[in-house]
């Protein structure tokens, strides 16, 4: 992880004690700051894609290799999943 | 997010794919958050090394946050206490993390396709399980 520092201004520093003595993590306050004005610009941003067409440039960009097979689960039955996910590590037991 | 959606995003050919997709875009006005759990099933049922490239790319682009618990080691006794009042119906670890978690933030919906989240699991005072995937 890297380490960001930024100086504060007087105001700054007296709301940043304020949140504090109020039990704010100002450190997960400027994690969501950031990650909301991310989803800002990329809502903004000159493509305007939707996540559904970022995830089709996805699918596009990394397509199955031929052959793939399918997996057998149904994703809305958690009991499938979990007989699944068993395949899945006795596949890997050596 | 749970497991279910999470998979059927990564695999186009998941009957459930174009769903994940119609809630995703649904959803994205809202911080998606993802747990340690539910990642690990999901890269049990995506084996290949192209669906977890799809994975690692989606979580990126979409901007999908890694849950941080303040205290993980008190979590997992939450999580554990959960299983046991419901040891019955035999959930699993990721059922018992994010029906603890809904309990936590009183902002966080689940994003799940599975029933049991709105028939039989609730939070640790009993309440309801905010969802946001509408109803199979």
């Amino acid at each position: 992880m890297k380490l960001l520092n930024v100086r504060l201004g007087p105001d700054e520093s007296r709301i940043v004690a304020e949140l504090r003595r109020d039990g704010v993590q100002i450190s997960r306050l400027v994690r969501d700051a950031l990650h909301s004005a991310y989803r800002a610009r990329q809502a903004t941003g000159a493509t305007r894609r939707r996540p559904s067409e970022m995830m089709a440039a996805i699918y596009s960009e990394l397509p199955d290799p031929p052959g793939l097979p399918r997996r057998r689960v149904d994703l809305g039955d958690r009991q499938s999943m979990r007989r699944a996910i068993l395949r899945a590590m006795k596949r890997q037991q050596p | 997010m749970d497991t279910g959606p999470l998979v059927a995003l990564c695999d186009p050919r998941d009957g459930l794919n174009p769903r994940a997709l119609h809630d995703l875009d649904r959803a994205f006005r809202d911080p998606l958050i993802l747990c340690a759990p539910v990642l690990t099933e999901a890269c049990f049922l995506l084996p290949h090394a192209v669906q977890r490239r799809r994975l690692q790319r989606m979580l990126d682009q979409l901007s999908v946050r890694a849950y941080q618990a303040d205290d993980e080691g008190r979590l997992w006794g939450e999580v554990f206490h959960w299983l046991d009042q419901y040891q019955e119906h035999r959930p699993d670890w990721t059922d018992g993390y994010l029906a603890v978690l809904s309990g936590k933030d009183r902002r966080l919906r689940v994003w799940t396709y599975d029933r049991e989240f709105r028939t039989k699991w609730r939070r640790p005072d009993g309440t309801t399980i905010p969802l946001f995937a509408r109803r199979a």
